[in-house]
């Protein structure tokens, strides 16, 4: 499993990186065409068209350029899933994908006005013979003439340099690229010098931590994402809203997934010969393949999507699309209405009844259950102090403390180095969770563990408030086997001072910051976890998970 | 003679919690020999054994922090938190190793800290505070400094390295600390004694002014020290070799005399 995990995951790297280098490639040197891109998924979005066959045939007209870039995205995203051999599919369409934007950068240079049907009409290994012809072609013509492109060439040149050269000294592209796809893609980044992927610099990771390090979350940027046709613009923006960390939290991750996904449902309309539950389950695997990509899934998404491909397969097939939507339109409110508002409601009832009067309740770092808690506690007239624990780099603490001193909680204020400070102080110590694993193990925000430590040693009851819906079916003891690995650049800034930091150069030395997203409390350190059934020990996981299905 | 050095040793130990080394000698120096004249012995041979011993403290303060390197790290003050096989940067000429140092949020030496590692070519990685206790499952040896140590063994040192204890016992890793023997003091202080036994620095370092109007409601606390009780310390390194912390009593009582304990 972990390994297909890891598979999966270099694979992507591969079409990332590929994607990215060739899309920058392009749009350093046709600015005008991403606009006519931007300009078309602005369309989409105020019109959304829901059959992606039919916005292709409609992007043919609208921009000519991209046209066969479009077309051709799909059968290799089709291919890729059900094919076997998906990696040559992949990287032979890549390949391709990349003449063709050669291809057209060349005819609209030389206005060398080839016909495009020509092409469509030879035999793979033709096309692959003319668009290598065409890409020498247009190379020459970019170093001679074109003086305003000239500036670009140099970069772009070293950029290309690797994947040219493969794609040039042999005649049988897709299947000696297979064998020497490993070597490339972790090479290309290295070889390649342009400022992102300096990023993936081998010595400059924790060497403990190789297998955190997928792809580069910088990699996707908004121009590239703008080129991924099969994948609805909600999706899209989503995507980027993770991959910049705008949404952040698994709630507010789950519930803008599952908001997108209504749009999705709203806005499809299936092919005739397909089914419209199976023609969705394709797309909408793409999508998450594609959110993935933007940032590893939170516990929460992975379970509301499996929950709703079990829905996908279990309705009616006999009824009109209409009514299947509206179906399953219901099941995703009524998933973010039972799941994670209640199910709120219900935890911060249950812990009402634990906070008494006068307590001093410590909490880390921003959790929307733990805030939702407190702030409904004290509007029913409970008397109680916080103190938010908080650290760095996220300092998601600080929103916590905005929304609490809001309505006009007392709270008080630290980083997590001065909990020996408080803790004595302290009575009890509310925690949110990203998810429980089956083993008893929260996995949360990092610095959760540290909390639940210190307040052990104090002895203080650590309470975790976890909705059932981020039950894992995961087991992990601790935090390095699966992580996230955040922006490293984070680490450097120091907001209190104006002073740069003494390794602003890191990149050249040996040094490296690393920033754990995650890490899990081992069960011994939690006092109790606080859901919507009961309050239960961490070792109960495993039982609430087995009777979850059943209930739904 | 001994006398005279433990009086000396005593008053270093109190000019030593004011901070600032050099300054602080030379305090000594003119301090001196109005101490001494309580003693009321013969003056004049004094006067010169006096300033021999100062002399000779003085060069074996200098020395100490090359000692204690000679045995460990270079850094004494810092947070640090090491994975080490071995101690740094003498041994680096020796070993390969890694080192995670944990940033300290508030002070930030730990920045220094790495880059001085980094330039001296080890494999250095930096986390922030919360992560340390995602690290330590992977972690040897924790290598720390202090600012003082207590007559129980306990330390008081920089704040958050109670927690990097606590990890470290959690996860069974062996806590080593880096101390002079001008750090120790025959002061004993209880678990939550905060209060006057802490200091806290400006709180603008983790809530700066620029968040505005919140700064209003809320009591920020930036404690700079951290009380770590003896139980969590393995070993405690000076320049004179390693000691369990039980036996700090011992060396307090070579080192000050028991009438001096209090002034």
């Amino acid at each position: 499993m972990q390994m297909d995990k890891k598979n999966q995951s270099k694979e992507d790297k591969v079409g990332a990186d590929g994607l990215t280098k060739k899309e920058r490639r392009a749009l350093k040197v046709q600015g005008r065409q991403t606009d006519d891109n931007k300009a078309e998924l602005k369309n989409i979005k105020a019109n959304p068209r829901p059959n992606y066959p039919e916005k292709n045939e409609l992007s043919k007209k609208d921009s000519g350029i991209s046209i066969k870039e479009k077309t051709q995205i799909p059968d290799e995203i089709i291919s890729g899933i059900e094919q076997k051999s998906s990696i040559e599919s992949k990287l032979s369409d890549k390949e391709k994908r990349k003449l063709e934007w050669e291809k057209t950068l060349a005819e609209k240079k030389n206005q060398l006005n080839k016909s495009d049907s020509d092409a469509q009409g030879l035999s793979k290994a033709e096309q692959k013979a003319k668009r290598r012809e065409l890409q020498e072609a247009q190379r020459l013509a970019k170093l001679k003439s074109d003086p305003q492109n000239s500036k670009n060439i140099p970069k772009s040149n070293e950029g290309k340099a690797n994947p040219k050269i493969t794609s040039e000294s042999r005649s049988e592209i897709p299947r000696q690229v297979k064998s020497k796809v490993p070597n490339e893609s972790k090479k290309s980044p290295n070889v390649s010098k342009t400022p992102l992927a300096k990023k993936c610099l081998h010595g400059n990771k924790v060497k403990l931590l190789n297998h955190l390090y997928i792809g580069d979350s910088k990699s996707f940027e908004f121009e590239d994402s703008v080129c991924l046709p099969n994948i609805h613009p909600a999706f899209i923006q989503l995507g980027i809203q993770y991959s910049t960390k705008t949404i952040m939290g698994s709630n507010a991750r789950c519930i803008s997934l599952l908001s997108a996904l209504t749009h999705l449902i709203r806005d499809l309309r299936s092919p005739p010969e397909q089914e419209f539950c199976r023609f969705l389950e394709s797309v909408l695997q793409n999508s998450s393949d594609y959110l993935q990509k933007c940032r590893p899934m939170a516990v929460s998404m992975i379970n509301a999507l499996r929950l709703f491909k079990l829905q996908l397969t279990q309705i009616d097939t006999n009824i009109p699309d209409d009514d299947k939507k509206q179906k399953l339109i219901e099941f995703v409110d009524t998933y973010i209405k039972d799941q994670v508002m209640t199910a709120g409601k219900a935890i911060s009832m249950k812990v009402f009844d634990k906070i008494s009067n006068g307590d001093i309740i410590l909490t880390y770092s921003c959790s929307s259950l733990i805030s939702q808690i407190l702030v409904e506690a004290f509007h029913r007239k409970k008397q109680f102090k916080v103190i938010v624990v908080d650290s760095r780099p996220l300092c998601e603490g600080r929103e916590m403390l905005r929304r609490l001193t809001q309505v006009g909680i007392e709270c008080t204020y630290i980083f997590i180095n001065a909990l020996g400070y408080v803790m004595s102080t302290v009575t009890k110590v509310l925690l949110g969770a990203h998810a429980l694993l089956t083993n008893g193990y929260v996995m949360s925000r990092t610095g959760t563990a540290q909390v639940a430590l210190v307040a052990q040693a104090h002895n203080k009851p650590v309470l975790v408030c976890c909705e059932t819906y981020k039950f894992s079916e995961r087991v992990q003891t601790d935090s390095l086997v699966y992580n996230e690995i955040g922006d490293p650049d984070s680490l450097l800034k120091i907001d209190s001072s104006d002073k740069p930091s003494p390794f602003n150069s890191w990149r050249e030395s040996k040094l490296t910051p690393l920033n754990i997203l995650y890490d899990v409390t081992p069960p011994d350190l939690v006092t109790a976890v606080v859901t919507e059934l009961a309050i239960l020990p961490c070792t109960s996981v495993p039982v609430v998970l087995r009777i979850k299905p059943t209930e739904i | 003679m001994r006398r005279i050095l433990k009086i000396i040793r005593e008053e270093y130990e109190v000019v030593s919690k004011r901070r600032g080394d050099d300054q602080s000698l030379h305090q000594l120096v003119t301090a001196n020999p109005d101490d001494v004249l309580d003693y009321s012995e013969k003056l004049l041979n004094l006067r010169t054994d006096l300033l021999d011993q100062l002399t000779e403290y003085e060069t074996e303060l200098e020395t100490s922090i090359e000692n204690i390197a000679n045995q460990a790290s270079e850094h004494i003050h810092t947070n640090e938190i090491i994975l080490t096989v071995e101690f740094l940067k003498c041994a680096a000429k020796k070993r390969t190793f890694q080192v995670i140092v944990v940033e300290s949020s508030q002070v930030y030496y730990g920045h220094l800290m790495a880059a001085n590692l980094a330039k001296s070519n080890i494999e250095t990685s930096v986390i922030p505070d919360a992560a340390v206790f995602a690290m330590m499952s992977r972690v040897n040896k924790v290598i720390i400094g202090t600012n003082t140590v207590l007559a129980n063994g306990g330390l008081r040192a920089l704040s958050g390295v109670h927690a990097v204890a606590l990890a470290a016992k959690h996860y069974s890793v062996p806590v080593v600390v880096l101390a002079h023997m001008y750090k120790l003091t025959p002061i004993h202080v209880a678990y939550h004694e905060q209060v006057n036994f802490n200091e806290c620095a400006s709180p603008a370092n983790i809530l700066p002014y620029s968040t505005g109007a919140l700064l209003n409601k809320v009591k920020v606390y930036n404690p700079i020290f951290d009380y770590v009780p003896p139980e969590l310390v393995t070993l405690l390194i000076s320049h004179q070799g390693g000691n369990s912390p039980s036996y700090v009593y011992r060396m307090l009582s070579e080192l000050y005399h028991p009438e001096d304990y209090e002034i």
